[in-house]
Parts: structure tokens; sequence; C-alpha cells
């Protein structure tokens, strides 16, 4: 079941292959000028190839960063198609046949949580048409009338007289059925492979090393480019002087890239690399040079209070029911700038000639990949290609920008024929990243007399990802994202309580770095805003943290589904010994309604997270073994950007270069995840994102039941706690 | 020309002394199972053994190579057969987007080599490749599934 | 700390004053570019739907027929973020005195406006061909007609996939 990226008959092996070992035999990568099929035969439709020996083929849109999707996906397909999933293998079609084919496949774009949620009825629709067409095909070779034909495991039955054929012998008649329009799908209570924990297609591979990301492309004839661009974002490059390198060993060509960049391109990447270091580089800054951490906390804490808030939600009447309250509460959070760090740095490699334009990549949104590459080229769509490879990481980096696929092209333009890849740096990676946006938070909450939350006021100020990304989605000058988990209702990311009187508002703030969408994107820091301060009111009412939430909960039985799974796993109120102590959240995003319960042990400075129990339930389960990992795969991520993370910036640059200074949990940090899956049916929830957001309150919140101290700035290496 | 012994294969590469070995594999000999991530040692990813010693291959200048046994990931299996660090992360699911893995099964064939029981006192200790998916508990299940039968 | 906005407000239209190849813009950028406070909030109207671009076009053509044909669209069929979106239209027809193109109208169905940009023609124009940039806001398809001299009407379009996507919940 090994993966072979897609081969056309012209195919090289790749180079050096004496030496290799370790790569699959027969390896192929496409390379040459014929754009013909290059996708597996026979084909049943668009979605399935069935061999002659059995072998299932699924094409696969969607991209593959770990977060399971692939196989996910594959099991979709072959639940409507009822092969036999030993028999399934996969294979990823480019964007450019899709445009060619009239975007058959749909969208190529993966994050949001939507790979499955967004594809799931076209793939199993893709599914069954294609055994509805096998079936057509055996019918008509015997000659009986197709209802009286059942399909099940890959082979089809004539009931009537026990007659069977195996879907490869009817897959080239197959094809030639006229497609049906009508496709009915199975009800879920019928499914056997959906909602199956089963073994993802990719791990094999992934054990033996065999597994090819974008940074492992190699092509016959190709060099390597490294590359800079200005440490300051938005600043531009004055001069370079490439005559101090270029007598040196392997380097070919010093290149310009538009009016930001500078690349050397050499046979090796290390002489690349280090060609590049040891070239004098003069850089233009730019007015970004003049921010700092200082000055960016400054600006963004004037939004807090300033009469430009763009409203998200409103209910009531905030100010009248501040303004009648008999206690109010208020309190101010600051969340930073997070990088991606994708463990794969950023990387493409191109091949650019007059006539084709042809790019390999590890990218989340393969049309976007094939848009960018035609724009930085100059030809047009059907000229130009991209393979999607593996991705070492996606995360968000490499759904929006396709910069690292700008880049690379505008170098291979400036020597056409030659394939070269260009790679990053991690220092390049971290210090031009498209970052999770900086915000800060101020919330002003009112009771009642009987302690009644009547009046809540959130106050957002700071960046807005739509506004540095793509300003055309914003909403009259607002960008709706800013909101996630505070929508007043809806199936994606909806507040858990019911507050009379409601304000929620942003105070657009844009310093100078690039935003972009991180992993859970903005519900991150806002269910921290959200949970975090809901314990500060149970607090301030001396009310049981769990206690207080039901009671504004009784008009969200999903969310409290999910919290009420995670309070009864997770012990809450069994007595804990000092120094520990356990903290809550729940939250709606991505369409799932995810909690959490985290326990921890605080001793001096030094946290232990001992355990966290997390529910999701995202309506339905694909795969509930990948849901599982996917949860605490996103703790993970969370937490690390909680305690170790968060972008210092300084004279307007990046100050954290790689991992000594940007920290990444390790496995000694792990606490112990347990994963309730809960799908209650009726919706599709996203899995990838949404959960990332609740551990980070939940562990908060767990620490001040420890301590007694409440942490409201981030990260928490800058408050003097450290993860152990 | 520098004369490398890589999975038993003998390997002459053209590559400046202090140029690292991580890059002679990948880019020169064009092994690429063994990962760049971040050229300081500070993730793993790039974990090579070297004479059985699990050691990150963007620190070590290739001429200190010479001589050497060198292990890298595609060298793991004999004979088609995974060794049981691959053959556990197979039978828990272990990867995700798999980036990381090739260091950190090369960095758990070490330690297992040294202390076939490895305690998580020993795996917190020792396993420090930086995982960006978060696969630690399975990995932690996985390398219990070895050391139960050790 | 904060660099001024530039927000571009649409130009004014200006209808049939030019002859001879003359354009007309109602070119709509409607976003704010750059980093810095927005200093105003500016009102826009919902976006274009499929049913405002049929009324639009039908506020144009009356009760008259439109036939598909002559009007020729080329633009990227996938475009990165769709900021600025290379058009051209061509229309079929000799150009004579008693045969011309009289307009070229672009219409689509997501932009703020549905009527994007009109241009005018006359016998003298030597060719019925327009050539622009636009912008799209998202995924969708693109309808140009052209008014004959002798009162028909003809149209032609193009789908465009904007592929710059947000990771973001559905907000619609």
């Amino acid at each position: 079941m090994n993966y072979q990226p897609k081969f056309d008959r012209r195919s090289f092996i790749v180079a050096s292959a004496a030496a290799v070992s370790g790569l699959s035999v027969g390896f192929h990568i496409p390379f040459g000028d014929e754009a013909d099929a290059a996708l597996s035969e026979p084909e049943v439709n668009a979605w399935v190839v069935v061999k002659p020996d059995e072998t299932v083929v699924i094409r696969v849109a969607r991209s593959e960063m770990g977060q399971g999707t692939l196989t996910g996906l594959c099991q979709m397909v072959a639940e409507e198609l009822d092969c036999q999933w030993s028999k399934v293998t996969y294979e990823f079609p480019t964007p450019g046949e899709n445009v060619a084919r009239k975007r058959v496949w749909g969208d190529f774009f993966t994050a949001g949580s939507q790979g499955i949620r967004s594809s799931n009825q076209l793939v199993r629709k893709g599914g069954a048409a294609a055994r509805m067409m096998l079936v057509q095909a055996a019918a008509n070779q015997w000659k009986v009338p197709v209802s009286e034909c059942v399909a099940s495991a890959g082979t089809i039955t004539h009931q009537p007289s026990n007659r069977t054929i195996t879907y490869g012998k009817v897959a080239s008649a197959a094809a030639e059925v006229e497609p049906p329009t009508d496709i009915p799908l199975k009800d879920p209570k019928d499914w056997t492979i959906i909602g199956k924990g089963l073994k993802r297609l990719d791990t094999p591979d992934k054990t033996q090393g065999k597994t090819i990301y974008g940074i492992d492309i190699r092509l016959p004839g190709m060099l390597y480019a490294s590359f800079k661009a200005c440490p300051v974002n938005g600043g531009k490059i004055k001069s370079f002087n490439a005559a101090k390198i270029t007598g040196r060993k392997g380097v070919t060509k010093v290149v310009q890239v538009e009016d930001y960049g500078v690349a050397v391109i050499a046979d090796s990447w290390w002489r690349a690399k280090t060609a590049l270091d040891a070239m004098p580089i003069a850089w233009d800054n730019g007015p970004g040079a003049k921010d700092s951490d200082e000055s960016i906390a400054a600006w963004l804490k004037q939004g807090l209070d300033s009469d430009d808030g763009l409203v998200g939600n409103k209910g009531g009447d905030v100010k009248a029911g501040l303004a009648s309250a008999a206690k109010t509460v208020e309190a101010v959070y600051a969340y930073p700038y997070q990088a991606h760090a994708t463990m794969e740095p950023q990387n493409a490699t191109a091949r650019y000639t007059p006539d084709r334009c042809e790019v390999w990549c590890s990218t989340q949104n393969g049309e976007a990949a094939l848009a960018t590459a035609s724009e930085a080229c100059g030809l047009p769509v059907p000229k130009c290609e991209v393979y999607k490879t593996f991705l070492g990481g996606g995360f968000g980096r490499r759904a929006t920008s396709q910069d690292f696929v700008r880049v690379a092209v505008l170098i291979a333009k400036q020597m056409p024929g030659t394939p070269i890849k260009t790679l990053w740096t991690r220092e390049e990676d971290m210090t031009h990243d498209w970052y999770h946006p900086v915000t800060q938070c101020k919330i002003t909450a009112g009771l009642d007399k009987d302690n009644n939350l009547v009046a809540i006021h959130y106050r957002i100020s700071g960046q807005s990802i739509l506004a540095g990304v793509m300003p055309a989605r914003l909403q009259n000058g607002k960008d709706p994202a800013t909101f996630s988990g505070f929508y007043p209702g809806g199936e994606e990311a909806a507040y858990p309580y019911t507050v009379p009187n409601i304000l929620v508002d942003h105070s657009m703030r844009n310093p100078h770095l690039h935003p972009g969408f991180w992993r859970g994107v903005n519900i991150n820091h806002n269910a921290i805003y959200i949970e975090s301060f809901m314990d500060e009111l149970a607090k301030e009412v001396g009310m049981d943290a769990l206690e207080f939430r039901r009671k504004l909960m009784t008009k969200h039985p999903l969310h409290l589904a999910s919290l009420n799974a995670v309070a009864e796993k997770g012990d809450w109120g069994k007595p804990l010994p000092a120094g520990s102590g356990r903290g809550l959240a729940v939250a709606m995003a991505f369409g799932s309604y995810v909690a959490a319960c985290a326990e921890v042990t605080v001793d001096g400075n030094k946290v232990k997270i001992n355990r966290i129990v997390a529910a999701t339930n995202p309506g339905y389960g694909v795969n509930p073994a990948q849901i599982e990992r996917q949860v605490a795969g996103s703790f993970v991520y969370g937490l690390t950007a909680l305690f170790m993370g968060g972008i210092d910036v300084k004279g307007g640059r990046v100050e954290q270069e790689n991992f000594n200074t940007y920290q990444m949990m390790k496995i000694r940090h792990m606490p112990k995840v347990e994963v309730t899956v809960m799908p209650s049916g009726g919706f599709w929830g996203g899995v990838g994102e949404p959960t990332i957001c609740v551990a980070a309150p939940a562990v908060l919140n767990a620490i001040t039941a420890a301590t007694g101290k409440r942490y409201r700035t981030f990260p928490l290496r800058k408050q003097g706690l450290t993860l152990v | 020309m520098l004369h490398l012994t890589i999975n038993g294969t003998s390997h002459d590469v053209d590559a400046e002394p202090d140029t690292p070995l991580l890059w002679v594999i990948r880019d020169t000999i064009g092994m690429t199972g063994t990962k760049y991530g971040c050229g300081i040692q500070q993730c793993g990813a790039c974990t090579v053994h070297i004479d059985g010693v699990a050691t990150r291959s963007c620190g070590m200048p290739v001429s200190l190579a010479v001589g050497k046994q060198i292990t890298t990931i595609e060298g793991l299996a004999q004979n088609g057969t995974l060794n049981a660090v691959q053959q556990a992360w197979i039978d828990h699911d272990v990867p995700q987007c798999g980036y990381c893995q090739s260091g950190m099964i090369m960095a758990v064939t070490a330690l297992l080599k040294k202390k076939p029981k490895a305690t998580d006192a020993d795996i917190d200790r020792e396993l420090t490749n930086i995982c960006r998916c978060g696969t630690y508990q399975q990995i932690r299940a996985a390398i219990h599934s070895i050391t139960a039968k050790a | 700390m904060a660099v001024a906005n530039k927000t571009i407000t649409p130009a004014s239209p200006s209808h049939g004053a030019e002859k001879d190849g003359g354009i007309s813009r109602r070119e709509i950028f409607g976003a704010i570019v750059g980093a810095g406070v927005i200093a105003a909030i500016r009102v826009e109207p919902a976006l274009a739907t499929t049913q405002s671009m049929q009324a639009a076009i039908r506020d144009l053509v009356g009760e008259a027929k439109v036939t598909k044909g002559k009007v020729h669209i080329d633009v990227p069929a996938l475009v990165d973020n769709g900021n600025t979106v290379p058009l051209t239209v061509d229309v079929e027809s000799p150009m004579t005195a008693t045969d011309y193109v009289k307009t070229i109208h672009i219409f689509n169905e997501k932009n703020p406006l549905p009527n994007v940009i009109n241009a005018y023609f006359g016998p003298r124009s030597g060719r019925a061909k327009l050539s622009t940039r636009f912008r799209l806001a998202d995924t969708q398809t693109v309808t140009a007609i052209a008014e004959m001299s002798d009162g028909s009407f003809w149209s032609g379009s193009a789908d465009v996939v904007v592929t710059l996507q947000a990771c973001l919940e559905n907000l619609d």
C-alpha cells in the first residue's frame, strides 16, 4: 500500500539510484514537458480506479498534514463503494488536473477543520456512483436487471442465480456506463467503515523514512536555493554584494527576489546557505522597524477603551445592565503572537520554461499554489502545474499565503529550464511567518444582588487576520472571524452561555507583522478570555466553577453535554492534595462542542499537568482513533504556546529564530490525556482544530485552583512559570 | 573525497569536511529519510546512529563520520523486516504528519538498545525530540509495548 | 505608530460621455489595504448575489432577449486572492457604421455591486475589446453583455475560482 507520487510514461528515476536503499523501488516523480494523464488507470469515475488485481485507488483532493484526513476521506469513499478496505490505496490528483476537468474533485483547500465535513457529500457520492456503475456493468454483462444485483466487499452478486464477479473484472466496462444522477447514500447506522478507528494508510511509509515531503523532492539537474527576505516585515532590500561569494565552490547564481529578498543558487543546499550567510546585504527595514512589544502593547491597550469597537455579538443593553448591576467585575487579558513552527520548514521546488511552470510543494491549498505559480511566472494556469506532496505540518501556515511557492517560482524563473529547490532555513521560517495575531481583551461583567450574571462586555483589541490576508472578506470593515466562540448561535462557534445583556466588540489594530491562521485561529485566545473569566466570576460569587456555568447553559445542551462529560470523567469535585487543582473549560468551534477538565500540581513556579480529560462532539466521527490523536496532539500545540511560546518583537524584527528560544513541549511535559468522542449525529463538526482551545483555559483555571493566583498575560514563561 | 559507510554501504562523497553529515546524507547521497528541522541540534529530526549512538547529524561535520558505522532510518529494517520500534509505531498508529518520526524512531531505537526496559523516567530524560503534532502519548504507549516484552 | 489608512472611495460613474473606445469605470475597491487603524467605518451594501446580478442585467436589457455568443471573456481560471484580476472581453463584430458594438457591460455575482464595468464603443473604435483589471471577492461567474447597434444583446460568461481561502469557520 505504498503511496507513489503520480508518474507519467516518460518519468525519470531519481538520480543517484545506486545508493538509495531507503527509497522504494520504482519511485517516480513527474518531470517532463508532457502534461498527459499521470493518474492511475482505469478510472471508473474521477474518484475511483479499480485495477484488474482488485486494488482500489481512491483520489484524494485534500492535503494530508498529519490530521488523518487522507485516511478519513478514503474511508468515506470506500464505505459507499463497498470495497474491501485492505485493497485500498490512494493518490493525489493535481490542481491543474482539477481545473482541466472542471473541478471534478471540488475544493483542494485543507484547513478550517473542513477536510471531511465540507467534502463528505461529494466524496461519498463519488464512491456511491462508482459502485452503482460497477454494478450496472456487471448487470449489463450478465444481461440481468440491475435491481437483482448487489455489491459487497468488492464483489457483485446476481442474487437469483448466485453468479458473482469482482470489481476488477468489470472496472473498464463500468467506466463506459452513464454516470448516475440520483445517488442515494447509506444511512449512517449502516456504516461499517466510517466510524471505525482504522489504521492510517500513510503510517507504514512514515515509519521507514519513505514518505516524500516537499523538502525531499529530487529531480534530475536540480539546483538548490537559500533565501532571505528583509528581517522586518514590509521592508526592502537595498543592496547586496554578490561578488564576495560568487567564487565559492558550487555557487551558480545570486538573484534578487522582487524588492524584498535575495537568493543564492548552488549545487547543494548547504553551499547555498553558507554562501548566503556570508554575503553582505543591506536592508531598508521600513516603517515596521519602529515597532516593538512595548509599542504594540501600548497601542492595543488604547483599544480597550476606545470608541471604535466593531460589534460582533450584541444582546440586550450592556450599558444599562452594567450601570444597574449590584457588583461589577473587570479584568484585562493579553495573548501574544505565535509562530506555526511546522517541523518541515517552508520550501518549494519549481521549474520554469517559457512554455511551462511546474511546482512541487507541501501545501494545504493546491489550487492557491497553482494560482500563485501562474501569477508569479506570468504563464496562464493551463501552462502551470503543482504536484502536492505530504506535508511536514501545516497548522494553517501552508493554507493561505503561498509565499513559499511564489518565492520559489520567482527564483526558478531566473534560471529557465533548471529545477530549483528553494528551502528556507528554520530562522527564515520562524521570522517570516504569518503569525497568530496579537490581542488584548477587557472584560466587564455585572452581577445582580443575587449574584446572577446579568451583563457582560468583552472588548477585544488587536489584530485582524482577514484585514491582513484577505481584506475583501471584511464585512463593513469588520472581521467576523475575530468573534469566534462569541457568536450568538449557529452551527460554528456559538457562545456557551445565556446572558441577558451582552456586547462583544473589537477595536481593530493591525501592527506590521503578517497575521495568519494558526491552528484554532481566534478561538485560542477567545476561549481563554471567556473561560478564565468565567472562573473569575464564579470565584467572585463563591460558587463552584461547574455550577456557575451550568446555571448559564440551560439553553446550550450540546455545550453542556460536553462539559458534563469531562467534569464527570475528570472527577470534578473530588478532593485533591494541597498544591493541586482542577480547571474546566468549554467551547464551540469549527462546528464541534468541546470541553476539558485539567488537573495540575504546582510546586513553586513549576507546573506539572497531570491529566486532562477531554470531550468532543463532532456530530459524526469518521475515525475515532484519529480523533483521539488529534485532540491530544492539539493540546500539545496549544499548551506549548501558552507556556513556552509567544513571539517577541524588537526593532520591528521577530526575536525568536529557532527552537532554542521558541521552545517546544517534549514528551516529558505531556500529561495523560483521556478523550471521549461523543458524536451526537445530525451535523458535521471539525476535528483538527476545535479542541485546541480548551486546554489552555482548563489548565489556567486548574493553576488558579491550586495556587489561588490568576494569570491573565501570556506566555506563562514571562510570568515566571515553568512547565515540567 | 570522503569515504562514508551508511547502512553497510560505502559511499565516496565530494563535500567540504565541515558540511554537516545531515546534508551529505540528504543532498549528496540522496537519502531523504533523515530530516532537517532546525539545524542547531534542538529538534532531533536529523537523528542518525553513529556506531550505534543516537547523534543529531545536523551538528556533525561529515569529516568526523568517516570510518564510523552510520545508520539512518532507511537502514533499520533488516531484509524487509521492520525493527521492533517501527513495528510498534505501526501497531499504535503513532505518526501524524510523520516528519519528526524518522528521528524519533532512531532516538527510541538507540534508547531501547541501551535500556531495553526503559522506564517512564528514562523516556522523559532521554527522549527530547520535538513532535509538533504532539504524538507523545502514542509514542509512550508504543515504547511501553516494547519494554513490556523485554 | 499607526500608519494612516488609504481608503479608496468609488469614483462616480460617468455615462456615455466618451466615444470611440472611451471607458467609463465603476470599479469598486472597497477594502482597507495596509496596516493601521481604521479611521472611519464605511458602510457597504450587502454583497451582490446571483439574483441581484440577474436583476441588474434585466435593468439593462429590459424585455429584450440575450443570446449567448459573440462575446469572449479571457480571465484566469484560478486567481490567488482576487485583488487584481486581469480581464479581457472581446466581441465579434465588423464594427462598421451600420453594424457595431455599442457597449460592453461586465456583471458579477459576488462583488458589492453587480455591474462592475461598462465600456462604450462606436463604429470608429476599430475593435470591441476591453482589457482591464478588477477585483473579485470570491469564486464566482463573470458575465459580459454586449449591446449591438441593432439593439440586440449578446452574452458570454466565465467562472473564476479565487483560491485564497480562510481557515475559518463558516460565517455565512
